[in-house]
């Protein structure tokens, strides 16, 4: 529903003038950024999984360099067997930490716990894995809102009855649709995602693309639909913007809460041969 | 309460008769409301109502009277009284000479003697000297320029007075309330000048006649149409054009006017190839008959619908309709009624092809008032009456578009409830300097049944979770079914409401008055300002009415033989139940709006100073308001945050310094120069305090609510009005109007956004901002 009020700011824009300007933004505390999501391909054989935890810290918005947080302790634990998984920082300084096989996430049942520890704090969060659906169809439409160079994909899913379902698409270049079925439960459902000017992706006939469709609850729905409200800037007619907070605790000292989401999703990607115009 | 009264005008009674009767227009027949009627040496008088009526009891013997108004030529009469008289007085416009432009101001002053404070008169008239964006002329944009009035920027639509929400202005439209005021996502408002008569905005002491919103009651009459004769008027404009016609039905008894407005912008983009158009009509029609001396009725509508488009993939339609019939009864010459039945409807559609559905929301209500005016003796004066609004509040239902729609039809929960108020005011003249103005409204509102009402553990539909440091819905226990009959809540509220002036000399006076206003419907829009999509909701088991204490003080002066007036006041006001929005609330298309709401508080106080050149060549005015407007929203409990930490913070409609100047300048009869220059302080807004790197993407981090601004909001306007000499002695009689809105091309900042350049990878900050300079030409006619 957000994309109407997009739509109709849109109005407005068409007679508004854009430009950028030089303001001094103030900066905040620094705090830690918990990035940590995680895939599993259930479909695809043998079953792929992908994900890892970066940790960075806050900066001023205008700082072109965003610092990594480094030595960290990083772990995940099933919580009804105990099993505990290490995670390794892939190259010291990167802030970047992995563990080469993610496949004990594949299951539905199962109670995940992630733990950060950065010097004498600790950083927790759950998630379990979150069903998706499956991508019937994808096709290329003719669709032009923004400009001439919209490029419109119709993407065609199978919804399960039911049940309230939400996901998260992923049209690749950190371009995110977030959909709950609210409106469709149990049908197939076709919806449109446009490929902007402003994406700066400049995708042409030949060009590959994957749309990924992440299975999410709804917190994390509701945690994208406002990160995204708020990196596509604060339009007119958009809600005041606010911290971001995610599913992240520190429970030893609240106040020195970390930003970020842990999050396991099955997913389901489709690749799509961009056609001439 | 009224028979006490009653014998406190008798008392003194030796012998007294009554005059009374209609002001009208010596040309047009139109009734003049706010006509100035004073007796001579007794220093009393009485000022027409609003369907130009007025009655006045006096002593026996001969009195001189004058009547006056606001570009009228005022009438000298003798009356020798020894009965009760009706007297009807046809009033004629100011003719200018050639060398002698003698210019009435177009703000009315604010009588002096009366109780009443914190009100503005515009004409339609002075409306239409104002320089506007495109050349239309508009009252929203228009009282925009009055101290204490701000609006969230261009592009916005409603309007803020002293520091209250747009959803707190009653705004009446002969009687009928009007939900929506903008035409173009807010560029233009409903009202079509041509078709008003005059407007009214109450900031402060409002009588008790009025209810049912906090900050002010915005009251616009429009014209009966021409008893005389039949005439034309229209103009053309760069973006939509006019028309008006009007007439007798029967000479100086019955009289019709329609008028319609249309923008045209679109057919040319459309025919230049543009999918993506937008566009409006509107249509103001109203008649009038006088059935005999004491009864006159009037039937007045209004349609008006907005149409915007992108491709087919997009279409909004959103309007008013609203059809109004009053019926004025003369019970005697002291007795004065009216009654209003009136229906509006709301409507806001959406077909939206992308997602293949079709939305459809409406607000209806009927509306039936009774307003009575009697006029006791000349110190004494009472209003009464009783109001009864019925709402049905349908959000929404959306539909398939097509058979191969993936979208389930499903109808949102229709939402009911009734309003009633009941009021006495009283008006009385206690000594020559000594005036007072008391009353009460009683108000209840009755939260209807409605088929799917849900129900909270423990009544909270709001939790905060303390591990996420959050707020979330809470999941509802079950769904309760309701009867249209049955009562889901119910509020009973007592409104009282003071004025008093104090006349210090013939041209000074002080001035105080309290209100408490009740609002039983809220507005669901976090955002700066209105827009067509915005949701109303009734006030109900989880949702508390709006109450506010409004207390103001004021000095009226006029000097230099009336030339000048000064008019000076303070406010003070506070809000209990204004609810906020927990971060990032999803407004739109929710229905179970109680799970994102907070219950809270706001306050509102400033200085506002208007001083005026009321006559000459050059005349105009120079508005300044100094104020401050905030809220708060503390959390439930001690352990959870609220809004802001439960620290006050800055409403969006904060504007600590307002500077507002109008002037304009009679050259000659051809020529006539206009400039309006505003000056306000930049909306309160949000800066990021930092930023992270999540999915890829760049994500600016927010502190507190509102703690910055956006740089401060001025721009100048200046019109010329050239009316051709060979106007004189013909028929077809018409005028140029030149002008330029934002002369130069201040960039004000109506937002910024905070996100990464995709080509760069820089952060940047975007500002946008709506217009530039913008000419306009338009023609105007009458014939």
């Amino acid at each position: 529903m957000k994309k109407i009020f997009c739509l109709i700011a849109i109005a407005i824009i068409c007679i508004s003038c854009e430009d950028v300007v030089e303001l001094e933004t103030p900066t905040g505390e620094t705090r830690l950024n918990i990035d940590a999501h995680f895939r599993v391909f259930t479909g695809e054989n043998p079953i792929r999984t992908e994900g890892q935890v970066v940790l960075t810290e806050t900066v001023n918005f205008f700082d072109e360099a965003i610092p990594a947080v480094s030595g960290a302790l990083v772990t995940i634990t099933e919580r009804e067997t105990g099993s505990t998984y290490f995670f390794q920082e892939v190259q010291a300084g990167s802030g970047i930490y992995q563990n080469s096989d993610l496949i004990f996430l594949n299951d539905f049942e199962a109670t995940f716990e992630l733990s950060v520890q950065v010097g004498d704090q600790q950083y927790t969060a759950t998630a379990a894995l979150m069903p998706s659906a499956p991508i019937i169809d994808v096709q290329q439409g003719d669709l032009e809102i923004f400009s001439e160079e919209d490029l419109e994909i119709i993407v065609t899913i199978s919804d399960t009855p039911n049940r309230d379902d939400f996901y998260l698409f992923d049209f690749g270049f950190a371009l995110y649709e977030p959909i709950d079925d609210e409106f469709f439960d149990g049908n197939n459902f076709e919806f449109s995602f446009l490929y902007t000017e402003d994406d700066e992706v400049d995708l042409q006939a030949g060009d590959v693309i994957t749309v990924t469709n992440d299975g999410i609850d709804q917190q994390f729905f509701e945690y994208m639909e406002l990160l995204l409200e708020q990196t596509q800037g604060g339009a007119i007619f958009s809600s005041p913007p606010a911290t971001v907070r995610g599913n992240i605790v520190n429970a030893d000292n609240p106040d020195n809460f970390p930003y970020g989401y842990f999050r396991i999703s099955e997913a389901v990607s489709r690749e799509f041969t961009i056609l001439e115009d | 309460m009224v028979t006490a009264f009653l014998k406190v005008g008798v008392i003194h009674s030796q012998e007294r008769y009554t005059i009374s009767g209609s002001v009208t227009d010596e040309k047009t027949g139109e009734t003049i409301l706010g006509a100035n009627l004073i007796v001579e040496g007794l220093n009393t008088g009485v000022i027409t109502n609003e369907y130009g009526f007025y009655s006045l009891t006096l002593p026996a013997g001969t009195h001189k009277i004058a009547l006056s108004y606001l570009g009228y030529q005022t009438i000298l009469q003798e009356v020798n009284l020894s009965r009760n008289s009706k007297i009807d007085f046809a009033m004629a416009e100011e003719v200018n000479q050639l060398d002698e432009v003698v210019v009435a101001q177009n703000v009315e002053k604010n009588n002096i003697r009366t109780p009443q404070m914190s009100v503005n008169t515009l004409t339609s008239k002075s409306i239409k000297k104002i320089p506007t964006v495109l050349g239309e002329p508009d009252v929203i944009r228009s009282i925009l320029l009055l101290p204490g009035v701000s609006n969230a920027g261009e592009g916005a639509s409603g309007f803020n007075v002293r520091g209250g929400g747009a959803d707190q202005n009653l705004i009446l439209l002969d009687e009928a309330i009007v939900f929506n005021t903008s035409h173009l996502f807010g560029f233009f408002s409903v009202f079509n000048t041509d078709a008003i008569k005059d407007l009214k905005l109450y900031k402060g002491g409002i009588p008790a006649r009025y209810g049912g919103r906090l900050s002010s009651v915005l009251d616009i009459y429009q014209r009966e149409g021409n008893k005389k004769e039949f005439k034309m008027n229209g103009g053309i404009g760069v973006i939509s054009s006019k028309l008006l016609l009007e007439g007798p039905i029967v000479k100086d008894r019955g009289s019709f006017l329609v008028a319609g407005r249309t923008s045209y912008a679109h057919l040319f983009l459309q025919a230049a190839g543009e999918e993506n158009t937008a566009s409006f009509y509107d249509l103001n029609t109203k008649l009038s008959y006088k059935l005999n001396d004491n009864n006159s009725l009037f039937l007045s509508g209004y349609f008006g619908r907005d149409n915007f488009e992108i491709g087919d993939s997009f279409v909004n339609t959103y309007g008013n309709s609203v059809a109004n019939l009053r019926w004025n009864h003369l019970f005697s010459d002291k007795l004065f009624s009216n009654l209003s039945l009136i229906y509006s409807d709301y409507f806001y559609g959406l077909e939206l092809d992308v997602r293949g559905f079709e939305w459809e929301s409406h607000i209806i209500n009927f509306n039936l008032k009774y307003d009575l005016k009697h006029y006791l003796s000349d110190k004494l004066t009472l209003d009464y009456g009783i109001n009864n609004i019925y709402y049905r509040f349908r959000p929404g239902e959306i539909q398939p578009n097509s058979e191969n729609s993936g979208i389930n039809a499903e109808e949102f929960t229709n939402k009911y409830g009734n309003e009633f108020a009941a009021y006495l005011d009283i008006d009385q003249k206690i000594s020559d300097r000594l005036s007072l103005r008391y009353g009460l409204r009683w108000s209840y509102f009755n939260r209807l049944g409605q088929d799917e009402f849900n129900v909270y553990e423990d009544d909270t539909p709001l939790l905060y979770n303390e591990a996420f440091q959050i707020y979330q819905g809470a999941e509802p226990i079950r769904v309760d079914s309701f009867d249209r009959g049955e009562s889901l809540a119910e509020f009973n509220n007592f409104e009282p409401r003071l004025a008093l002036s104090y006349l210090l000399n013939d041209d000074t006076s002080l001035k105080i008055s309290y209100n408490r206003m009740t609002q039983y419907l809220h507005l669901l829009s976090n955002t700066n300002s209105p827009t067509p999509l915005d949701v109303w909701t009734p006030s109900g088991p989880y949702i508390e009415p709006q109450i506010l204490d409004q207390y103001a003080l004021g000095f009226y002066k006029d000097f230099a033989n009336q030339e000048y007036s000064l008019e000076m006041e303070v406010f003070y006001k506070d809000i209990d139940n204004r609810i906020d929005y927990i971060d990032g609330a999803d407004l739109i298309a929710n229905e179970d709006i109680e799970q994102v709401i907070l219950n809270g508080e706001a306050r509102a106080y400033g200085l506002e100073v208007l001083l005026r050149k009321n006559r000459g060549r050059l005349n105009g005015w120079i508005a300044y308001t100094l104020s401050r407007s905030e809220q708060r929203t503390p959390g439930r409990t001690p352990n959870e945050p609220g809004i802001n930490n439960g620290e006050w913070y800055k409403a969006l409609f904060d504007r600590p310094h307002d500077v507002a100047v109008n002037a304009s300048y009679e050259v000659n009869e051809k020529w006539s120069f206009n400039a309006n220059f505003i000056y306000q302080t930049g909306i309160p807004t949000n800066l990021p305090i930092g930023q992270v790197e999540q999915l890829g993407l760049t994500i600016p981090i927010y502190g507190g609510r509102n703690e910055s601004r956006l740089t401060d909001y001025h721009r100048l306007d200046i019109s010329a009005t050239l009316t051709p000499r060979k106007n004189r002695n013909r028929r077809w009689q018409s005028e140029w109007v030149f002008g330029f809105y934002n002369i130069y091309n201040r960039r004000n900042a109506a937002s910024y956004s905070f996100e990464e350049n995709r080509e760069t990878g820089q952060n940047e900050a975007i500002r946008t901002s709506i217009f530039g300079i913008v000419p306009a030409i338009s023609y105007n006619f009458k014939f």
